[in-house]
């Protein structure tokens, strides 16, 4: 390679490690500000499901709405992915995990319609494309912090279910496990799975059975209990795929940096050699231009 | 006898108080210290907390009580604090 068109390279890598470095610093931010946020919600969550313990037994009688199993004739999956790329592997294996999950789910309801709501442009572009049966989107949800704005979709999915528009509702977004692990989860929201909130906490936790007065009736009281409990519950899953997504993408920025650094010492190396064959070829002339001259 | 007030967020607080004023779908009640173990639903409006010295006063949109071995917790969806 010719001197010049190393040092053409060697600029351009520059600019890419200066942009990814950029990334990596902003994703590290936001990466912190949503773990902080997520680490904040444990209270509400453990409060939570310590009652819902509480209640095991009213509940098993299914007297709230929202864990009555029906016929399943209408499915609806939401799927979180994020809006932006420049994530790694983030998208790609939520939107397979999905894929898959969504198939099985065909087999599964074979005589029922299924339907997607993806969350994120880039699950709205997936899923378009795939032809699936899509009827709501939402975009934006990377820059969601606070409760009020994924009330929108919560209440949304909440009020679907009561008004029996769908049978089964499930969440499918990325767990945020730590900074360097996370993975696609599915979890069943309608019919409320309960198996979810007891991962909340502890077995030691297990409180004698005490008998609660449920004011005014014990329907209502469940009903809404259930429902606060919902909405907490897709709040919190949007906030772990944020999380997640802040996270990969920082380590996916960290990688390019890295890789970037790796090119530019290889280039620089290039560099060097093809300066010091210039200058050889140079003096090589000289002394022969020299030699014919004598 | 201890209150916590905690939102979807965060908790706002947990702390000794002596006595809470809140409107629920049965009514407004207050819950003094050993108060029966109660489960129920907050409405919209007015929620006072005593302590021995001073009280607050939120708004909110309504949420879920519980009072549990003298605990109380206030899960609320969204509040304000009166000054």
């Amino acid at each position: 390679m010719d001197l010049r068109s190393v040092k053409a390279k060697i600029g351009s890598v520059k600019n890419i490690t200066d942009i990814t470095a950029a990334l990596e610093t902003f994703a590290a931010l936001k990466m912190r500000k949503t773990q902080k946020r997520f680490n904040e919600t444990k209270e509400f969550r453990t409060t939570m499901a310590r009652i819902l313990r509480r209640l095991k037994k009213d509940l098993e009688n299914n007297e709230s709405v929202f864990l009555e199993e029906r016929d399943v004739k209408k499915v609806l999956v939401c799927v979180v992915a994020s809006d932006r790329g420049f994530c790694g592997p983030f998208n790609t294996n939520v939107l397979k995990f999905a894929t898959k999950k969504i198939l099985e789910m065909k087999e599964e309801y074979a005589s029922s319609e299924i339907e997607v709501m993806p969350i994120g442009k880039k699950a709205i572009r997936f899923f378009k494309k795939s032809g699936a049966n899509v009827k709501y989107t939402y975009t934006n949800v990377g820059e969601f912090f606070q409760y009020e704005e994924v009330k929108e979709i919560a209440d949304l999915l909440v009020a679907s279910f009561e008004q029996k528009d769908y049978d089964k509702i499930y969440f499918i977004f990325t767990d945020f496990i730590s900074s360097f692990a996370q993975k696609p989860k599915q979890v069943q929201l309608f019919p409320l799975d309960r198996s979810i909130t007891e991962s909340f906490i502890k077995d030691d936790e297990g409180e004698k059975k005490v008998e609660h007065i449920l004011e005014p009736t014990k329907e209502m009281v469940l009903n809404e209990v259930v429902r606060e409990f919902m909405l907490y519950l897709i709040y919190q899953f949007v906030l772990s795929a944020n999380t997640a997504e802040h996270s990969a993408r920082m380590i996916a920025m960290r990688n390019a940096s890295d890789n970037a650094s790796d090119i530019l010492g290889g280039l620089k190396l290039e560099y060097n050699k093809a300066r010091q064959q210039h200058i050889t070829n140079e003096v090589s002339e000289i002394s022969s231009t020299k030699e014919a001259m004598e | 006898m201890i209150v916590k007030v905690i939102t979807p967020e965060k908790q706002i607080f947990n702390e000794d108080a002596k006595s809470v004023n809140l409107p629920t779908l049965a009514g407004e009640i207050t819950i003094f210290p050993n108060h029966t173990e109660i489960l129920s639903v907050i409405n919209p409006g007015r929620i006072r907390i005593e302590f021995d010295s001073g009280k607050r006063e939120f708004l909110s949109e309504g949420g879920v009580v519980e009072v549990f071995k003298n605990e109380v917790s206030l899960l609320l969806r969204k509040y304000e604090e009166r000054v």
